[in-house]
């Protein structure tokens, strides 16, 4: 797939000051990338009620990137844990959309391989309610198939993804509540 | 396959250099080798409006007449051509949560979101592409009819031309695109490379560049399912991208050294150093609008899938170059 330029007949010289500039990730707070199989499980900062706005937001960004590497994870684990796994997690209506989209891939035999990287650039609390607006990175991520651990799908590096969060009140733990993928442009 | 022209320079030049580049005529190449196995070109994929794991939003479309297993979207008043105001329901599909879910029409059982149907032989065990779409699994056989005694079993009814149209969808193999891109020079370590601020223009080959067919017939009720190519996007690995309406141009020198493409063109504004090999992953894709048309034996029917992409990378590096004219 090399055509040397097509035609443009010109004699170029790399030269030994050859300058390469790093290509930078334009926007956004500092990426976090996030594996869905070797990421060790960190806890998730508590968020007592007379917690700061500013560790409020903490809790939620960290409840929202750490969400993507556990739920990832979950499919590789026995059925019966599904729920209780994802509970920790998500609340309705994001744990039975995610844990029927689980059952739905094991039915047909896929399961999600890779890891997603977070470019959060909003995070709104309001009381026991967070939307989180992130950018994520799925290049790297998709639907495997699971028993040849093919890959079928794959990412593109920019998903818009708006978060509902939610406080849930039997644990005080920030959870997804929805996941919205309005598509477009970050 | 590579062809590359063999430059010469003053010593004093040469002396200076760390490498050559030589820029040649497309229409000298080669075809290219198809991807290689491993190439995740052959990877589909997902639109960045649903979830490329298919476990965090609902799968959901805008296919009102899915509304039975294995049946294709009948399109309203039978399988005419398409008016522009149709546009609206030639659509990629989604499977975000979307803004008004409801308006959405979910997919039936038994049918999920996923890529298939691209490249390569139907039937292969791997398939040779990626494209994006929708399949259903076979109805489920009826295992406790009861058959009164001494009947004979009725035949299986036939298939609906709606039935074998989604047959058909399912065995389509679209074209992938075969990435072509202008500057594409060689480094001194034997990437390919294009230039940071020079017009790089984008293309693929023409022949690809065709309708795909993909007819099924049982008795007298058939259907065929077209896909036509829509548009092409290129991504440019660092964030970026162009939409192109055609499979854009091939650069030929008459355009002139700096020319940018007429239809398709990206210009990097930074080197790929830093990235994964200090190159970039760009991906051609091509939009592809699929419609089918069929008959029940007494009258025709048709009607529109969602459309559908497909796709292949190229791997190279954006160089930040010195350029020293040689006599």
């Amino acid at each position: 797939m090399n055509n040397f330029g097509a035609g443009r007949q010109r004699h170029v010289v790399l030269a030994a000051a050859v300058a390469m500039l790093v290509a930078g990730c334009s926007g956004g707070a500092a990426p976090a990338t996030t594996s869905s199989s070797n990421m060790p499980a960190p806890s998730q900062p508590p968020s007592a009620p007379t917690s700061s706005e500013p560790d409020q937001r903490q809790a939620v960004e960290a409840a929202y990137t750490q969400f993507w590497p556990r739920s990832l994870a979950i499919p590789s684990t026995p059925e019966a844990t599904w729920q209780a796994a994802m509970a920790k997690l998500a609340v309705d209506p994001q744990l039975s959309t995610t844990l029927a989209g689980m059952h739905r891939n094991k039915q047909v035999g896929v399961k999600p391989y890779g890891d997603v990287t977070t470019h959060i650039s909003s995070v709104e609390v309001h009381g026991g309610k967070a939307t989180v607006i992130d950018c994520q990175d799925g290049s790297r991520s998709g639907q495997a198939d699971a028993a040849t651990g093919d890959r079928k799908t794959v990412g593109t590096p920019q998903i818009p993804i708006h978060a509902r969060m939610s406080r849930d009140a039997s644990d005080g733990q920030w959870k997804v509540a929805e996941l919205a993928y309005p598509g477009g442009p970050c | 396959m590579r062809t590359r022209k063999a430059l010469s320079y003053p010593a004093c030049v040469l002396a200076a250099v760390i490498g050559t580049v030589g820029l040649a005529d497309t229409s000298s190449e080669a075809a290219p080798s198809p991807p290689g196995p491993t190439d995740d070109g052959q990877v589909v994929v997902v639109p960045n409006n649903t979830d490329q794991f298919g476990q965090y939003a609902p799968p959901s479309i805008d296919m009102r007449a899915l509304d039975q297993r294995g049946q294709a979207p009948v399109r309203p008043g039978g399988p005419g051509k398409k008016s522009a105001g149709d546009g609206g329901q030639d659509r990629q599909a989604a499977a975000g949560s979307g803004n008004s879910p409801d308006s959405q029409g979910r997919l039936p059982p038994g049918c999920f979101v996923g890529g298939f149907g691209a490249g390569g032989a139907p039937g292969a065990g791997r398939p040779g592409g990626s494209a994006f779409g929708i399949r259903c699994l076979p109805p489920l056989p009826a295992n406790n009819v009861p058959v009164p005694p001494g009947d004979a079993p009725a035949p299986p009814p036939l298939p609906t031309p709606a039935q074998l149209a989604a047959q058909a969808f399912e065995q389509l193999r679209l074209p992938l695109p075969v990435p072509r891109h202008s500057p594409d020079v060689r480094l001194p370590d034997g990437r390919d490379a294009t230039i940071v601020g020079e017009n790089t223009w984008v293309w693929t080959d023409r022949e690809v560049w065709q309708p795909a067919v993909r007819r099924v017939q049982v008795g007298p009720v058939w259907a065929e399912v077209t896909a036509t190519p829509a548009g092409m996007t290129f991504d440019s690995g660092t964030g970026g991208s162009a939409s192109c309406a055609g499979p854009g141009t091939p650069y030929d020198r008459s355009f002139g050294l700096h020319a940018a493409s007429p239809d398709c063109g990206f210009v990097y504004t930074r080197s790929s150093v830093g990235q994964p090999g200090d190159q970039v992953r760009a991906q051609w894709a091509i939009q592809w609008s699929v419609s089918w048309v069929g008959s029940d034996g007494t009258a025709d029917v048709g009607g529109d899938f969602p459309q559908m992409q497909s796709r292949a990378g190229a791997s190279f590096a954006v160089a930040e170059v010195q350029a020293l004219r040689a006599r």
